[in-house]
């Protein structure tokens, strides 16, 4: 007998529960085997040990303890509020849900308070909806995204392009307080693409190709048309508000 | 499991009240102990054996019995989980307080000859440090098997697991026993 398996029925050994053949191999590998003998001596002598060492019980009333068993399953400490009987997972369940409640509501409270309209200082002609510059930036997009390379002939001049810019500003600072990311990035693509314009050297045609491949990369026409569905001042999109 | 007490089973399943006492009677002493063994002090093992019975005949329906399992093991079972709660509930208590618990459940009382005395005392101290040392679990092995002396089958169901695992439990736990004899023997 391998000394592992020996040491797995040791103590279903010390149990007595081993079936006669398998008892008789059990002894004769104690009596060949120093190492598991010991072992075995070792946990008969703790064992042992234990015992003599523990002392007597010390005495309860049991009466008494019944007493109080009988009173705690009694119809009347039965009738509990609906929640302590209630299996725990449940309990927990509605912890946790509360917790995320509350949560929720506190991040809204100080994280994202209430959207209001920006009136915002007007110093130059504005375009007050992002469908007014949305509108605005059509035609100076449509001259490079649709005749890539018809150079010298786009009609986009350097003020209409710093006013879309200076717009871009403000449009930027509202999205950047409505938290509207997806429009945020519009609003990034749409200045790289007009600082590309600004800087755009007419005669340059491999330029201007450039410029409109940049604008159908961005998608930034299609995602403009998403914007212009609304056809308010205040344009809701993909979840932001501007 | 005896006929007779599948019969007390099923009266106590039925909301019989002289039942559950029958029940009580035969295995309070059985419980107690194993409370007392691992709680350390009177009050506390009071309080295990109270909740171990409480929450026992008040999940009753779920005590599925037959000829080969045994209402004191399923009873072991409750009580293992309640002494273990209650050891959790009074984890805030100073070592020191549980040490002289548990002084008081190993050793330190009972009468004898002077030299047996002092023997008993100086083999229960070393053996109460040891336990000390084991983990909540561990000690639960050690107690069902030297003081409750269930089987390991037994222990399996009663700490529901499986019994190698039992087994490795207890070898490890009986292994840090005797580094921990061996030590103080030695210093």
């Amino acid at each position: 007998m391998k000394c592992k398996k020996f040491k797995d029925l040791m103590f279903v050994y010390q149990d007595g529960q081993l079936a006669e053949p398998e008892k008789a191999g059990f002894d004769r590998h104690l009596r060949a085997c120093p190492a598991c003998s010991a072992r075995f001596e070792e946990i008969i002598e703790i064992g042992s040990l234990m015992q003599k060492a523990a002392a007597p019980i010390a005495g309860v009333d049991f009466d008494k303890s019944w007493l109080q068993i009988a009173a705690a399953l009694s119809p009347a400490a039965r009738r509990q509020f609906f929640w302590m009987r209630s299996p725990r997972w449940l309990l927990i369940t509605a912890g946790f849900l509360a917790f995320f409640i509350l949560g929720v509501a506190f991040a809204r409270l100080n994280f994202f308070p209430a959207r209001t309209e920006t009136t915002a200082p007007l110093d130059t002609p504005f375009m007050y909806s992002t469908r007014d510059y949305f509108a605005a930036l059509q035609p100076v997009l449509s001259e490079f995204s649709n005749a890539p390379g018809q150079d010298g002939s786009n009609t986009t001049g350097q003020v209409r392009i710093r006013l879309l810019l200076g717009n871009l500003r403000l449009l930027r600072l509202r999205a950047d307080r409505n938290r509207d990311s997806s429009l945020l990035r519009l609003l990034d693509d749409i200045e790289l693409v007009l600082l590309e314009i600004a800087h755009l050297d007419r005669s340059d045609s491999e330029h201007t190709r450039l410029v409109g491949t940049l604008i159908q990369e961005k998608g930034i026409p299609m995602k403009m048309k998403v914007f212009k569905f609304a056809d308010r001042k205040t344009v809701q999109i993909q979840g932001g508000t501007i | 499991m005896n006929s007779n007490e599948v019969d007390w089973v099923v009266l106590a399943k039925a909301g019989d009240r002289g039942a559950m006492h029958e029940l009580y009677e035969r295995n309070r002493s059985r419980i107690y102990s194993l409370a007392y063994r691992y709680a350390g002090n009177v009050a506390d093992a009071e309080d295990i054996l109270q909740d171990t019975f409480i929450k026992a005949f008040q999940s009753l329906q779920k005590c599925q019995l037959n000829e080969n399992s045994y209402f004191a093991t399923w009873l072991y079972r409750i009580a293992v989980n309640c002494a273990l709660d209650h050891f959790r509930r009074r984890r805030h208590e100073s070592k020191v307080e549980l040490s002289t618990k548990l002084a008081a459940a190993v050793g330190n009382e009972g009468a004898g000859t002077p030299e047996s005395e002092y023997v008993r005392n100086e083999s229960a101290r070393l053996v109460r440090r040891g336990l000390e040392r084991l983990t909540e679990r561990k000690r639960m092995v050690v107690v069902l098997r030297h003081y409750q002396q269930l089987k390991i089958g037994e222990i399996a169901v009663a700490l529901g697991c499986s019994q190698g695992s039992v087994k490795k439990q207890l070898f490890r736990a009986l292994g840090q026993l005797k580094k921990e004899l061996s030590a103080s023997m030695g210093g």
